[in-house]
Order: C-alpha cells, then structure tokens, then sequence
C-alpha cells in the first residue's frame, strides 16, 4: 500500500543533474549562466563607445531612438 | 595600489541645465544600486573570492565601478555648477545648495546619504556572487528608470553605455559563479570551510 504514497525511489529520479545543449550539465538548485562564445569583436573605437567589445554581448537598448 | 587615468570611462560633456534630472541622476552616485555602492561591493568581495581568477575579476569591476562612480559625479556637477541658489530651489534642490553648494554628494534620490548598509560581504563566494549578480540587474533597472526620465541624449547616451556596463558585468559575474561551483566541486576541496582552515595553517 505504501508504495503509493512514498517518493519514488528510482535512482533515475534522484540526479542532480541535467543535460542540456552542448554537452553542458547544469545542477538543480545552482543558478547557471553559459560562457560568452569567444567570437568576433567590434572595431575598438566603436567599442569604447558602445560599452562591449563583443557582439554578442551587445544589446541595443530597448527604446528605439537609442540604439 | 591604483594608477589613475586622467580621463573618464566615456566623456561627458551635458549642456543642459536640467536641474531635477541631477537630483536623480544621484540615485547612481549614492544610492542603494548605485555605483559608489557597486566599488565598495566588490572591492570588499574580492578577498574571500576562492581562486586568482575570481578575485582578478572583482578587483577589475571594482575599479571599473570608481570609474562610474566619477562618470555620474561629473554628469551631477556638470548640471549644478551654473546653476544659481534660485534655480536649485525651483529644481527641489534647494536642500542641495544649503548643506552643499553645487558640490556632488553621494546620496540617494531622496537625499539619504550613502550607506555600507547598502552592501553585503559573506566571506561566502557563492552568496556573495549571487549579490553581485543582483546588483548588477538592480543598477540595469535603474538605468532604465533613469533614461525614461529624461530626453536630453547628451546625458542618455552615457547612460545608456553603463546600461550596458551592466549588461557585460551580469555576464562575467555568471562566468565567475560556474567557475566557483567548478572549484568547489574539484576533488580537493569538500567544503569551503575546510579549504579555509587549511589555507591558515
């Protein structure tokens, strides 16, 4: 009868973690954020105005007359 | 020690006099999510942090966060200084000018002066990324709040490039936090406790 009511004790439930994309395991309970792909760079000068050297870490801003 | 730049991070250069836009810019200046606040943080963080690389990345944001800290200072001055006793008070500013003239003074939007209350330092690596980490989206937001309020571009433009700053800082303190998960899940550490008192011997 008890077996209805108790937590299922297949170990296949009890990971801790889990796979996602790329081969990447990420933990229950910890907050993950991916690595930056080390890809392409912006001219220097626009850079430093910009406030990234990095495309894909740019973000134009959502109000449209400033990006 | 620190080598000073005779520069700032991104120019400032605001011809406008809009007064009330100084007394909230100081929301960054002193404030509860600003960037005097953001320095102390991480310039305090970065002993504890567990590996060279960590405490490499608080020292470099901390010092980036000085860097903001006088970027917002010189946008507030950059509006006051011409500004008469008469105008400050049209402005709310009136309080301003009796304690301080037009000289910056890092308080928050309601004049609250600043605070290490405003802070948080756990010697715990995990919490105390994740407060930086917090930090980071609370200043985003305020920027945000900050451009809504005003239409001068010569004051959104370099808010808008801290927005970004923020952005960036989000995503290394992210970086930083796997690292740190990574470290503590290497065979030779089983618990930060025990690497402490290891470390002392």
């Amino acid at each position: 009868m008890d077996q209805f009511y108790f937590p299922c004790m297949n170990r296949m439930y009890m990971q801790k973690q889990i796979s996602i994309p790329n081969g990447i395991k990420i933990t229950i309970s910890r907050a993950f954020v991916p690595d930056q792909p080390y890809t392409n760079m912006f001219p220097l000068d626009e850079a430093l105005l910009k406030g990234t050297l990095f495309p894909n870490l740019y973000v134009p801003y959502p109000i449209k007359s400033m990006e | 020690m620190w080598i000073y730049e005779k520069k700032l991070e991104y120019p400032v250069h605001i011809k406008s006099k809009d007064l009330k836009m100084a007394k909230l810019l100081v929301a960054q200046y002193g404030g509860p999510d600003g960037e005097l606040g953001a320095a102390v943080r991480y310039l305090n963080q970065r002993y504890t942090m567990p590996t060279g690389k960590t405490k490499a990345l608080l020292n470099d944001i901390g010092t980036e966060e000085l860097a903001h800290v006088e970027i917002i200072a010189t946008m507030v001055y950059q509006i006051l200084h011409n500004a008469t006793p008469e105008e400050l008070k049209q402005a709310g500013l009136g309080g301003q000018y009796v304690q301080h003239d037009n000289a910056p003074f890092p308080t928050d939007v309601n004049g609250v002066p600043w605070t290490a209350a405003y802070i948080a330092t756990l010697g715990d690596p995990v919490t105390d990324i994740h407060e930086d980490m917090a930090a980071e989206q609370k200043a985003r937001a305020t920027y945000e709040h900050l451009i809504a309020l005003t239409d001068e571009e010569d004051i959104k433009k370099v808010l808008k490039f801290l927005w970004q700053r923020e952005v960036v800082h989000y995503q290394r303190f992210g970086e930083a936090l796997v690292d740190i998960y990574e470290y503590l899940d290497s065979k030779n550490v089983f618990d930060m406790s025990i690497k402490k008192e290891k470390s002392a011997e």
